[in-house]
């Protein structure tokens, strides 16, 4: 059949009936396995190297279509150091996104599934009692005596008791935002096992995201002080309205938005695009996260937002010592944030390294066409390099290098088996045979 | 607060007529794309009417019993204007009586290019091209209020070159490559294409020159109709203009496609199977199909990743070179701009600031504006680490443009008298045009 398929460029009835009875059974196992009760044990796990905060091993993500099943993700392995920016680019369509949303568990279901491989993360958690409860940390006076303070409603009134005394309340820790603190634990969780239901303790609190469009991401009949108070509400224990306020509108001061106030009253439609894009950062950060994951956070934008957009997140990341997954098809914007640097091609990882090993000594022939490619200030000659061609099928992936039809520097090797990682230097590894030691010598 | 005659006194008044057109709303893509491989309905001409745009002088007589509105001391002006730049709104201080006084003398000024001959060498000449739309209306239908989208821009072009327009979102780019190509009636101005001034042609008028004028649009999703395949899109417009005889429409379409890189088999396939490259194929050989001399290309690589912008920039030169085209490449992007114009153009809120040789520009931008332009975009160089420019808040409406030099709420070299005077467009290298106050503003 598979012979038959190749003249063609459709289907017919019989093979996607086939096809869909396929899917069905392995989606049908995937979901019932996110679905499951887990004790936590299932899913705990320990980091390869500690000084990690994610660490993405093998994973495969795929969309199982009517046309067969499109290998969207197809084994990749990378890591983010504990407070890097690590910078994934790539053609549109080689699986960047579906990489991030995998990390955040939001794949389209029930089509779109992590099928294998591990996403290890490093979770900065409340620490629990035994009931499940998160222990706060009391702000006692100097001698260790508790201190109580009067509780008060949502209107700021002192609450009564029964008797017509004022209720008191132990006084807890907070933070400069004035949001409660608690004690808190690191554990270690694999991602990609975690049942669905687990997720919200770590999605929009320890990891972030901030979309390519943010008017599909913000909800445009509320008001932006609604949506980012909701964020402190859900993820703080004991956050009354008064303290999402605060909160919201230091936020909102944080990433420079210069009229809190009032961008705090106004709907998403009466904001700029690069006011909309400042207040999605501002409610990525609000739930105080270590990493953020921003997906293309510029390309709806133009160069001269784009600056400020990115002038804000290099200063935040100092600021909140996190660290910040950068996703864009812009090698100018990897440039100038990244520490690290991830090539994707058709779903692999063809190349990673510092920042500086890639743009300096950039090794995969896709490499270094996508750098001749992009047009510069400074370059002189007229005309543009482009890489020819396109990327192959998704659903028909060749099993030799996916590149070989539009490089070239193939040499022997290429005609035969996909090209495996190789390490040229402790950070920098590269997937094609050019650099394959035993085969070339 | 403007009405109708107060409008009229500015001399730029489109007549009653023309408001109507005014009140349209902007056509879409499609639409557009549509109204340029269609003839227009016979109906819909009245040609009776006269067209030509009213000179400043023909309204000039004042009208009477209007109390002026005070003007407000420059101190205050000053402390309101410090308060919104610091506060993040940049809105800037506005006194319309003011703004008024100032467009009226710099219409009057410009009375004189008006009068004069075209220049023979250019094959698109621009004069104080005005496209304003109404915003704000009262019960009885009068407007109260302009968006002045683009606002007195003039320049010139040569057969065969490209001009490269750059800005910010929202400055005005689109909509002035539309008025050229009379997608929009423009409120006031002269386009001057291969020597007549086509500024007030109806569309009857237009029809003849549409097929010489083509445009391609930024987003390649929505302006190609999803139910018609390829074959159609393209085939459609040359059998209209009656470009080949009818028995080679065929033919003559598979040789365009050919020359934009696309395959003979796409022929009978759907817009909505291609990427984002390939559709952007599709445009390009729609517009060429009709052996256009002069093409709008629209933010043509904004919405496309970077190894396919490539491709799509060089096919355009290419074309440009075997036709003869000529261009005007929109973009946001200086980097991309580079790559394809001959002169350059920087727009900001509907005037264009800087204007000149493209060598001109990149080695000596001169406007505060360019220079942040420039140094806004990202450099492939990790060790590089600039020093830029980052310009505060967004680019204020055009309702309500500020005072002065409309850039004056956002630049990192503003003055005191930027705040109250616009600074003239004046020429400081032969065929660099700059307005800012940063430059002597005497000619020399
Ligand atoms: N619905 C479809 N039916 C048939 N072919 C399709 C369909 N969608 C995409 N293709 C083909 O698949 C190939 C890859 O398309 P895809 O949209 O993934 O490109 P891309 O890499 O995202 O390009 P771009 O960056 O230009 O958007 C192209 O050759 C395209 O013609
Ligand atoms: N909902 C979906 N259904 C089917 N295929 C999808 C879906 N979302 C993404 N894909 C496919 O997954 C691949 C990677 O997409 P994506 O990660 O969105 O690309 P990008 O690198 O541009 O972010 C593409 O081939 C795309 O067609
Ligand atoms: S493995 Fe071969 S075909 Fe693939 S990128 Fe390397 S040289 Fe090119
Ligand atoms: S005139 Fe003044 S405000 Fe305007 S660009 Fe020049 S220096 Fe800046
Ligand atoms: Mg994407
Ligand atoms: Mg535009």
């Amino acid at each position: 059949m598979a012979e038959e398929k190749k003249g063609r460029h459709y289907l017919t009835g019989r093979e996607i009936k086939a096809i869909v009875k396929e899917n069905n059974k392995v989606i049908r196992a995937l979901e019932k396995k996110k679905k499951r009760k887990a004790a936590e044990s299932e899913f705990l796990s320990t980091m390869k190297d500690p000084a990690n905060i994610l660490e993405v091993d093998d994973l495969h993500s795929y969309f199982f279509t009517d046309q067969g099943v499109v290998k969207a993700v197809n084994g990749v392995s990378f890591e983010i150091p504990q407070g890097a920016t690590v910078g994934v680019v790539g053609e549109s369509g080689c699986g960047k996104s579906v990489t991030s949303m995998s990390i955040m568990r939001l794949l389209q279901g029930p089509y779109g599934q992590i099928v294998s491989g591990n996403i290890r993360f490093k979770s900065y958690d409340f620490k629990r009692d035994g009931k499940g409860k998160p222990i706060p940390i009391w702000d006692d006076d100097e001698e260790g005596n508790p201190q109580y303070d009067e509780v008060k409603d949502k209107k700021g009134n002192v609450k009564k008791g029964k008797d017509g005394k004022p209720l008191l309340e132990r006084r807890q820790k907070r933070d400069q935002y004035g949001t409660r603190l608690f004690e808190m634990e690191e554990k270690v969780f694999d991602i990609a096992e975690m049942p669905t239901k687990e997720m919200h303790r770590l999605r929009g609190r320890q990891i972030a995201m901030i979309f390519q469009e943010p008017m599909t991401s913000l909800n445009p009949v509320f008001t932006i002080g609604n949506q980012l108070d909701e964020v402190t509400l859900l993820h703080f224990p004991g956050s009354s309205r008064e303290d999402a306020k605060r909160r919201s509108i230091e936020m909102l001061n944080l990433v420079g938005i210069a009229a809190p106030e009032r961008v705090y009253r106004s709907y998403p439609h009466e904001l700029s695009g690069g006011m909309r894009q400042r207040v999605m950062i501002s409610m990525a950060l609000a739930g105080d996260p270590r990493l953020i994951i921003a997906d293309e956070p510029t390309t709806a934008l133009d160069v001269t937002i784009q600056a400020q957009i990115l002038d804000l997140l290099r200063d935040l990341k100092k600021r909140i010592n996190g660290s910040i997954l950068l996703i864009t098809h812009d090698l100018g914007i990897i440039a100038e944030m990244a520490d690290y640097v991830v090539v994707m091609y058709a779903g692999r990882i063809i190349e990673k390294g510092t920042a500086s090993e890639i743009f300096h000594h950039p090794m995969h022939p896709y490499t270094i066409g996508l750098q001749k490619s992009k047009p510069t200030m400074d370059s002189e000659s007229d005309t543009l390099f482009n890489i020819p061609g396109n990327v192959p099928n998704p659903i028909d992936m060749p099993d030799y290098c996916y590149f070989r039809e539009r490089c070239s520097g193939c040499v022997k090797a290429c005609f035969g088996d996909y090209p495996p990682m190789v390490q040229v230097s402790p950070t920098h590894y590269v997937a094609c045979h050019l650099y394959d030691k035993e085969k070339t010598e | 607060m403007m009405d109708e005659n107060e409008w009229n006194k500015t001399g730029s008044a489109p007549s009653q007529e023309e408001t109507v057109t005014q009140n349209e709303a902007p056509m879409s893509e499609e639409e557009a794309s549509k109204s340029l491989s269609e003839p227009a309905e016979e109906t819909s001409e009245q040609e009776a009417i006269p067209q030509a745009e009213e000179t400043p002088e023909q309204a000039e007589a004042p009208k009477k019993g209007k109390v002026k509105k005070p003007q407000i001391p420059l101190e205050e002006m000053e402390a309101i204007n410090a308060k919104c730049i610091e506060s993040g709104e940049f809105e800037g201080f506005f006194d319309e009586v003011q703004a008024e006084k100032e467009r009226k003398e710099r219409d009057l000024a410009a009375k004189n290019d008006l009068s004069a001959p075209p220049d023979p060498e250019a094959l698109l000449e621009v004069r104080h091209l005005k496209m304003y739309f109404p915003v704000v209306k009262s019960l009885t239908g009068k407007v109260k209020q302009w968006l002045r989208a683009v606002d007195d821009v003039s320049f010139k072009l040569k057969e065969g070159e490209t001009l490269g327009i750059v800005g910010e979102s929202g400055c005005g780019k689109t909509t002035m490559g539309r008025a050229i190509l009379k997608l929009y009636q423009p409120t006031g101005g002269q386009i001057f294409f291969g020597g007549t001034d086509i500024a007030g042609y109806k569309s009857s008028k237009m029809r003849p020159l549409r097929t010489q004028m083509q445009i391609i649009f930024q987003d390649p999703y929505s302006s190609l109709p999803p139910r018609s395949t390829v074959g159609g899109i393209l085939s459609e417009p040359v059998r209209v203009h009656k470009i080949v005889p009818k028995d080679k429409v065929k033919d003559y379409v598979l040789e365009v496609m050919d020359q934009c890189g696309l395959r003979d088999y796409y022929f009978e396939r759907y817009p909505h199977e291609f990427s984002g490259g390939q559709r952007q194929r599709i445009c390009i050989a729609r517009a060429l199909s009709v052996n256009p001399k002069l093409v709008v290309c629209d933010e043509p690589v904004s919405a496309l990743d970077v190894s396919i912008q490539a491709q799509i920039i060089n096919l355009l030169k290419n074309l440009q070179q075997q036709r003869g085209l000529t261009y005007v490449f929109i973009s946001h992007d200086l980097s991309v701009v580079k790559h394809i114009s001959d002169r350059i153009g920087v727009m900001y809120l509907g005037s264009m600031v800087e204007f000149g040789d493209k060598k001109a520009i990149f080695s000596n931008p001169m406007h505060p504006y360019t220079q942040a332009l420039f140094s806004a975009v990202p450099n492939p160089n990790p060790d590089v680490k600039m020093d830029r420019i980052v310009l505060k808040g967004d680019i204020p409406s055009p309702v309500k443009p500020p005072m002065g030099c409309k850039f004056h709420t956002r630049c990192p070299k503003a003055m005191e008298i930027c705040k109250h005077i616009a600074p003239k467009y004046l020429e400081y290298e032969p065929g660099h045009f700059v307005a800012c106050h940063c430059y002597p503003q005497e000619v020399q």
